[in-house]
């Protein structure tokens, strides 16, 4: 018999769009500024926006299932305060365990909000709008309010992220295997056709047998897992750990997946978006200083690309107030 | 027409509030005096005069995530003002206005825009901030005329500071408002059950923009009061209010799903929040753990009803 | 239905609708009030009969359609059009009279509803009313009634400018009207505190439509009113549906349920992919016509 089996949503128009506004962009900004073309210059836009890249990943994730995660930051936080004690506390141990740590506790952390979600039932924006100040207090507890310096942390420690393949560091490679892995993965694989039936129409998808609470776990669990690694490279680049770091970061990634295409009502979002969105950032955030716009604009121009990006979604698509609902 | 559900939980706030202050008591002699619960006061007023309209506001069936970014906003525009030499009236109607203008823009995005409340305030709470940090980056705004400290600084009659004294004027005027009257009702109803609300013949998105608007005005009356108090802007004035106010909120028995919830029991919260936040600064506890707290509290009252639930 | 039985699937299909039951089913169970009744071959029994055991009694006159003297026009509609739901419209309605709307899924007559009532706008035409319109929504759950909320504050609803027309609302003077109501309908309620989601399917029903007539509209638009209703519930509707007519109100009535068409209705009006097909008075209209009608290429 044959029972109509459920696609995944054609992004490709959108994508091609967007993919032309970017170059567009990008022309833009090398035509004022031709260094801004130059390898060097590129390789160092990758390397600053690699970890959007990672943490817009797992938030498209979240989103697609009719979810939000805004403890991301506190949770890369929280783990990068814990990745950069560790290596204090046992310098020789090198970096593995510490990719084995983060990657641990932050699923774990991922996985507070996952089963809340789930099994509570409780609205996405309200748990993660707690868990994140949990988080956020939970590392000054941990460090009592003192910084992890430079000279605090092992040589491996902050190499790690710097080395150089290919004129590249292996921060922006990281990244860009991630990306191709999310690419590659939410179009074959079984359980990312389950996450996108599960955030597109969940009723339907539980008479499929799919359901939508565990996904949401699942999402959450893998973005966690995802912001506890980011914790580890955030805090190795920048050679620093302390309460406050990436402290509202969690809306520079929601808004590079709004940009990317990811509709807020779930069911709807392609990696190559969700990347395309974080290079459109990133590309104006490099640019700023060229303009001479301060760095304090930067939020600024998040809110704008935030509203613009969900003005036009909401002219395309009928919306339901998903995110204050659970999936009851 | 309260369900009882209601009242259960704004006895046991009524009782969590003994409680607090049976505890806080035996803890420091000091703490029944006058003067220091005169003080603890200003823990939460400028909180809670938000919290009555954003009642409102998630009774209905929305949010606005966007309020302490507002009250950014509204302080760095009363800064300015103040900065071209301004006097206090017009200092504090920027203030009022700004909050105003800002509430507009949520509720064009939502009813005009058709973006969703969450999203929509998460927009404007990052616009918003990030005008105030633009606009002043890491400078400070100081030059407030003198006889703006009043508001926030000032008494009305003995211990009840001007900001106390407003806030309970408007509290039982939102709470008429709410539970009395045809306009309350309605707020009830769209909550509940927004398209039978449209069927019914309420203009739903009328009411929506309106609330939106007068969320964004209180949240400009709470920048005059807390500017006024501080006599000094910075970009990162109320930051991580928005999470205490929603808390104050939900704890006050407002259902996030819209549809239930009292005026009385927010009031009541924001007595426990308020208290307990005083309580913990007394003993020097810094404020990012106290954030510990408010997040495990939202988090608690809304997990438990739901738990309870599920039997 | 039938290539899934004939392919080897076994099929339980739940309906209230007698000729797709007598047409498609083997054998039949009657459930009511979450008790099994009685069950059997389909072959062996009589619609009569399926009703008695649906409701427990025997049941009168399903259509009590009373003549009425028509009187003057409270509803022209002309060339009106929604732009992809329905275009140029046109019709009227007279006090006393009871028009029924009939149509197959996807034919525009829940938009057209909607238009007329005022919550959606037309992209053309006119519409011109000589009294208020009320509107009895298709969905009685979401989009007719408050669930949660109690009979009265259902009924409070669209009357909140009578019940409170300074802004002062009175528990009282609810209260009464819900009384009033629940006895004029036959409401089966504890009081008007219980709240509406505990109610049966049929009395939910009576509750909305008690809702919108004491309004005391001059229009009443019924879009599906007996959907899913119990056979008695179905019964009161359809009296007072007849007696509003009686009163002097025009009704416009959507119904896919023939018999419920071709009992209720003084004129049928058929639309077909949002264009009006044909207009039938009572004496002409069949089932054979409307269905025609209704699906003709």
């Amino acid at each position: 018999m044959n029972i109509p089996r459920f696609r995944i949503p054609d992004h490709a128009r959108r994508d091609a769009a967007f993919a032309v506004l970017t170059l567009a962009l990008f022309g833009a900004v090398t035509f004022t500024f031709p260094g801004f073309a130059s390898p060097r210059n590129l390789a160092g836009l990758l390397d600053d926006t690699a970890i959007l890249i990672m943490l817009a990943m797992g938030q498209m994730l979240v989103i697609l299932v009719r979810g939000i995660d805004l403890s991301i930051a506190a949770n890369l936080a929280l783990c990068g305060m814990l990745a950069a004690m560790f290596s204090r506390a046992w310098p020789e141990a090198g970096v593995a365990p510490v990719l084995a740590l983060t990657l641990v506790v932050g699923g774990l952390l991922g996985a507070c909000n996952g089963i809340l979600v789930w099994k509570l039932r409780l609205p996405p924006i309200v748990v993660t709008l707690g868990t994140m100040s949990v988080y956020r207090g939970a590392i000054f507890l941990l460090s009592k309010g003192a910084w992890v310096n430079e000279n605090e942390m092992s040589r491996d420690f902050l190499a790690f992220p710097r080395r150089e393949f290919l004129g590249l560091s292996l921060l922006a490679w990281i990244a860009l295997a991630v990306a191709a892995a999310f690419i590659v993965a939410l179009r074959r694989a079984r359980v990312a056709r389950d996450l996108y039936a599960a955030g597109g129409n969940p009723e339907a998808a539980s008479y499929s047998g799919i359901d939508p609470g565990r996904m949401q776990f699942i999402a959450y669990t893998l973005c966690g897992a995802l912001a506890g690694v980011c914790g580890y490279l955030w805090v190795a680049r920048f050679a620093v750990a302390y309460t406050d770091i990436a402290l509202g970061f969690e809306l520079s990634v929601i808004a590079a997946c709004l940009i990317g295409g990811v509709a807020i009502a779930g069911g709807v979002g392609s990696a190559v978006g969700v990347l395309l969105g974080c290079l459109f950032i990133g590309i104006i955030r490099s640019s700023l200083p060229l303009v001479g716009i301060s760095a304090f604009w930067q939020m600024f121009i998040n809110g704008v690309v935030i509203l613009a990006a969900v003005l036009l979604s909401a002219r395309q698509r009928d919306f339901k107030r998903t995110i204050l609902e659970s999936l009851a | 027409m309260k369900p009882a559900s209601l009242l259960r939980w704004e006895s046991m706030l009524a009782a969590v509030l003994v409680i607090e202050f049976v505890l806080f008591s035996t803890i420091s002699p000091y703490f029944l005096s006058v003067d220091t619960l005169s003080d603890a006061t200003f823990n939460f007023t400028e909180r809670a005069i938000v919290a009555l309209p954003l009642a409102l506001l998630i009774i209905a069936g929305e949010i606005d995530i966007s309020v302490a970014a507002i009250i950014a906003l509204a302080s760095v525009a009363m800064g300015l003002g103040a900065a071209q030499g301004l006097g206090t009236a017009s200092v504090a109607g920027i203030g009022l206005g700004t909050g105003l203008l800002a509430g507009c823009v949520n509720g064009a995005l939502v009813t005009l825009g058709r973006v969703p409340a969450i999203v929509a305030t998460i927009g404007t709470m990052t616009l918003f901030r990030g005008a105030a940090y633009a606009v002043l980056g890491d400078r400070v705004l100081k030059d407030y005329p003198d006889s703006f400290a009043a508001f926030g600084q000032g008494y009305l009659i003995g211990p009840v500071s001007n900001e106390l004294a407003l806030f309970i004027v408007f509290a039982l005027l939102f709470g008429v408002f709410l539970h009395k009257t045809r306009w309350g009702r309605a707020i009830f109803a769209i909550g509940a059950n927004p398209v039978a609300s449209r069927f019914a013949g309420l203009p739903v998105n009328r009411y929506r923009f309106a609330l939106f608007a007068l969320t964004g005005l209180f949240s400009g009356l709470a920048a005059v009061l807390l500017t006024s108090r501080l006599g000094s802007t910075r970009p990162s004035i109320a930051q991580g209010w928005e999470l205490e106010i929603i808390s104050m909120v939900i704890l006050g028995g407002v259902s996030v799903w819209g549809g239930k919830g009292s005026i009385a029991g927010v009031v009541l919260a924001a007595l426990v929040f308020g208290l307990v936040t005083f309580g913990l600064g007394l003993m020097n506890i810094p404020g990012i753990v106290m954030s510990i707290f408010t997040g495990l509290l939202l988090i608690l009252v809304v997990a438990v009803p739901a738990l309870v639930n599920r039997r | 239905m039938r290539k899934l039985r004939d392919a080897g699937c076994a099929l339980l299909f739940i309906s209230h609708k007698f000729d797709e039951i007598f047409e498609l089913a083997d054998r039949y169970a009657v459930f009511r009030d979450g008790v099994s009744i009685s069950a059997g071959r389909v072959n062996e029994v009589t619609s009569e009969e399926l009703i008695s055991l649906m409701v427990g009694r025997p049941v009168e006159q399903l259509f009590p359609k009373v003549e009425t003297n028509l009187g003057a026009e409270l509803l022209r509609v002309e060339g009106l059009s929604r732009a992809g739901e329905f275009e140029d419209v046109s019709f009227a309605l007279r006090s006393g009279e009871i028009v029924g709307l009939y149509g197959l899924v996807g034919a525009g007559r829940t938009e057209l509803a909607q238009v007329l009532f005022g919550i959606n706008a037309a992209s053309g035409g006119t519409v011109s009313l000589a009294a208020d319109v009320a509107l009895v929504p298709e969905d009685r759950q979401s989009q007719g009634a408050v669930l949660p909320f109690s009979v009265s504050a259902n009924m409070a609803l669209p009357n909140l400018k009578a019940l409170a027309p300074r802004g002062w609302c009175s528990a009282a003077r609810e209260s009464a009207l819900a009384r009033q109501w629940i006895e004029r309908l036959g409401i089966k309620a504890q009081g008007p505190e219980q709240p509406v989601n505990s109610l049966s399917g049929g009395n939910q029903q009576k509750v909305v439509i008690a809702k919108w007539l004491a309004r005391k509209p001059g229009v009443l638009i019924l879009d599906e009113p007996t959907k899913g209703i119990d056979v008695g519930a179905k019964a009161a509707v359809h009296a007072v549906t007849s007696e509003f007519a009686r009163a002097g109100g025009a009704v416009l009535m959507i119904s896919s349920d023939l018999p419920e068409i071709l009992g209720m209705s003084d004129r049928v009006l058929v639309m077909r992919r949002g264009r009006v097909r044909g207009e039938f008075v009572r004496a002409q209209a069949t089932s054979e016509n409307l269905l025609r009608a209704a699906s003709d290429a």
